[in-house]
């Protein structure tokens, strides 16, 4: 076969193309940075969490990744599609982006929004396309509503299914659980979920590290800079050791004997009388050991754990290392 | 990426959805036109024979100046909501995250804007023309009919309405508060208010030659002002409300690579160079290959861009400033060799203010 592939459709991905390569970029208004050399990929039908503090610069990100803003410098592609001015149109009908704010015109019913939106993509069978999209957040029976009559969960809904039309290759949801209550978050949290599967590529900012953790393959921390991308254990792997956390009824007379030289405990500390944490190398090699060796000395050993931290732990060192680095 | 209607149709659709259910806009746009029909009707029938010529023709003017008032505030009030409103309702970003283009929004929003205000303005005054018609007095019915009333209605009606649009919608891109942008643009339409006052009054006597000379210089105003507001209609502005700081960026090589090659392929070579004085544009070039960027050139500068046989488009642009599209046919393994440049010539660099694909040249080596 001779031939190439050309135009608007000469960009469409393969399954091994990321969704989303970034290099570098970086974007600075008059007056402030935003974000500055940032650099990761997105795979294609990844869930990927981009955690900040508000201002870190997430919806900033992506806006630029959006064509919204252009960025001040560096390089991306997005959906296979190179971040070019001249790419812009393109990108946009590549991807869908879910704002913070749902945004839907409140005197036009569900559908007459949706309808719209397919308008602007210029798709076909648009009644289709709308239930389609309404099916998939379970709105159906409410598309002949005014969206002034939906609560602040359903409207996020309508939003999620505008942003489902054109059935995106890459989805941005800019903190789609904002200002919802927990039934409704978990709604959305389920909505995600299902599309997840779907083999959608979702790019997820939030600062519910609670939702990236259990929403994202991988998660960004981002405060200005990019501080730190990987898997939510690995990353706290590469903050936190790991550690068991010890409880007898009674202090330890001699616990340097009886800790230190054990397998795989590289270290203790005393927290309280009768409560010391141990810094492992290997939960599964320590634990046994440690056991041995306290019902071996005839202590009463009331509980033995390991020390699990989370996503939270992790962004708080990370965040907490910031601000004490600008108090510097 | 061609102009597309049906986008154009969605958002003017959406807007007068919006305005229907908007009882503000439908009580304005109700008692408008009973205001501006009732007074001119006052105004011609009060108009009995102790009136001289001059005075009868004052009568039948302020009349009209009354039924030019339905599209000199009616557009503006209207359109000065059109992007400040999205703002306000948080929908803005919900747009301009689609493909739309900016062009294609603004049509859109001065469709929904002109179709309700020509349908009002020319329905007021063919009710006025014909309650006149048939029980006016003779000499008032002559007056409305001779001279060039009805021309100045009918021809300056859509562009009265254009310039309000323009304005509305100028004023809307720049201004955070619907009230002061629908104060704003209705002072923006008095100095034309003001001129048609002073033609309609006979203060400024007008033959129908002058009133067409001056419906052409408003249109021409129109159409720069399209232009104008369109430039202003900036993604990035109007989502973070102040300017990037952009350096030039680096065309990605994955531009280029991202094309599938099969086979021997086919080559485009580009030298850039002028023959005889200096570009008149001089920044690098963006190449554009079948729609899709592939690249920049500078001055004295060359690039080969990878590609196969069969038919191709080849455009270079500077922002909204291009060159022509070259269409190539490319057989297995050929080079075609193109030249680009800057342009040298100062009558076209004035033309392609308007017309931009005269700005830059593209041709075969």
């Amino acid at each position: 076969m001779t031939g190439v592939k050309r135009g608007a459709r000469s960009f469409a991905g393969s399954a091994d193309q990321p969704a989303i390569v970034v290099e570098g970029l970086s974007k600075r208004f008059e007056r402030r940075t935003a974000f500055e050399d940032v650099s990761f990929e997105v795979g294609r039908g990844e869930v990927f969490g981009f955690l900040g503090p508000n201002g870190a610069g997430k919806t900033t990100i992506v806006r630029t990744l959006g064509t919204l803003l252009a960025p001040s410098t560096g390089w991306a592609t997005v959906a296979g599609v190179p971040l070019l001015p001249e790419n812009g149109v393109v990108i946009r009908e590549r991807i869908s982006i879910m704002p913070e704010s749902p945004g839907l015109y409140l005197r036009l019913t569900v559908s007459e929004n949706l309808e719209c939106f397919a308008g602007l993509y210029q798709l076909d069978d648009v009644t289709q396309r709308v239930a389609r999209a309404l099916r998939a957040v379970n709105l159906l029976d409410r598309a002949g509503d005014l969206c002034s009559a939906l609560s602040k969960g359903l409207r996020q809904r309508v939003a999620l299914a505008r942003a489902l039309l054109n059935e995106p290759e890459v989805l941005f949801l800019d903190e789609p659980t904002s200002g919802l209550d927990p039934v409704a978050s978990r709604e959305v949290h389920g909505l995600i979920t299902s599309l997840r599967e779907r083999g959608v590529t979702i790019f997820l900012t939030t600062h519910r590290l609670d939702e990236a953790e259990r929403l994202c393959d991988r998660v960004a921390i981002l405060n200005t800079t990019l501080r730190l991308i990987g898997r939510p254990d690995e990353l706290r792997e590469k903050l936190f050791r790991q550690s068991l956390e010890v409880r007898t009824r009674e202090p330890l007379a001699d616990a340097a004997r009886l800790f230190e030289g054990r397998a795989a405990v590289e270290g203790w500390r005393e927290l309280s009388p009768g409560v010391y944490a141990l810094a492992v190398s290997n939960h599964d090699l320590a634990a046994p050991d440690v056991v041995r060796a306290l019902v071996a000395a005839g202590v009463d050993v009331l509980s033995i754990a390991e020390s699990r931290h989370s996503l939270e732990d992790v962004y708080l060192e990370l965040i907490d290392e910031d601000v004490e680095a600008r108090r510097r | 990426m061609t102009f597309s209607w049906r986008r154009v149709r969605a958002i003017a659709v959406k807007e007068l959805r919006d305005y229907r259910r908007n009882h503000f806009i439908v009580a304005t746009m109700t008692a408008l036109p009973l205001i501006f029909i009732t007074l001119p009707l006052v105004q011609v029938f009060n108009a009995f024979g102790h009136l001289n010529r001059t005075n009868l023709n004052l009568h039948v003017g302020l009349s009209m100046l009354y039924m030019l008032l339905i599209p000199a505030f009616m557009p503006s009030t209207l359109s000065a909501y059109a992007i400040v409103g999205e703002r306000e309702q948080g929908t803005l970003e919900a747009i301009l995250i689609t493909p739309i283009r900016r062009e294609e929004l603004l049509i859109g929003k001065a469709l929904a804007a002109l179709i309700p205000t020509l349908a009002i303005a020319y329905a007021v005054f063919g009710i006025f023309l014909a309650a006149a018609a048939l029980f006016a007095q003779g000499d008032v019915v002559s007056a409305i009919f001779s001279g060039t009333h009805v021309l100045v209605q009918l021809l300056f009606t859509p562009l009265l309405a254009g310039w309000g649009i323009w304005v509305g919608i100028a004023v809307s891109t720049r201004s955070r508060d619907v009230r002061v942008a629908q104060q704003l643009s209705t002072l923006g339409t008095l100095p034309i208010v003001a001129v048609l006052a002073l033609m309609s009054l006979n203060i400024l006597a007008v033959s129908a030659a002058v009133a067409v000379a001056f419906a052409a210089a408003l249109l021409v105003i129109d159409l720069l002002a399209w232009r104008v507001v369109a430039s202003w209609l900036d993604r990035e502005r109007l989502v973070s409300g102040e300017r990037g700081r952009r350096s030039r960026l680096e065309a990605p090589t994955a531009a280029v690579t991202n094309f599938e090659v099969v086979g021997a392929g086919a080559r485009i070579s580009l030298v850039r160079k002028s023959n005889v004085v200096a570009e008149l544009r001089r920044q690098p070039f963006r190449v554009v290959l079948d729609g899709v960027d592939v690249g920049s050139i500078a001055t004295k500068g060359t690039l080969e861009v990878p590609t196969g046989p069969g038919p191709h488009t080849l455009q270079v642009r500077i922002g909204r400033y291009s060159s022509r599209t070259v269409r190539i046919e490319l057989a297995d393994g050929e080079v075609a060799h193109y030249r680009c440049s800057g342009g040298v010539i100062w009558p076209l660099y004035v033309a392609s203010l308007l017309k931009t694909d005269l700005a830059l040249v593209l041709t075969r080596a």
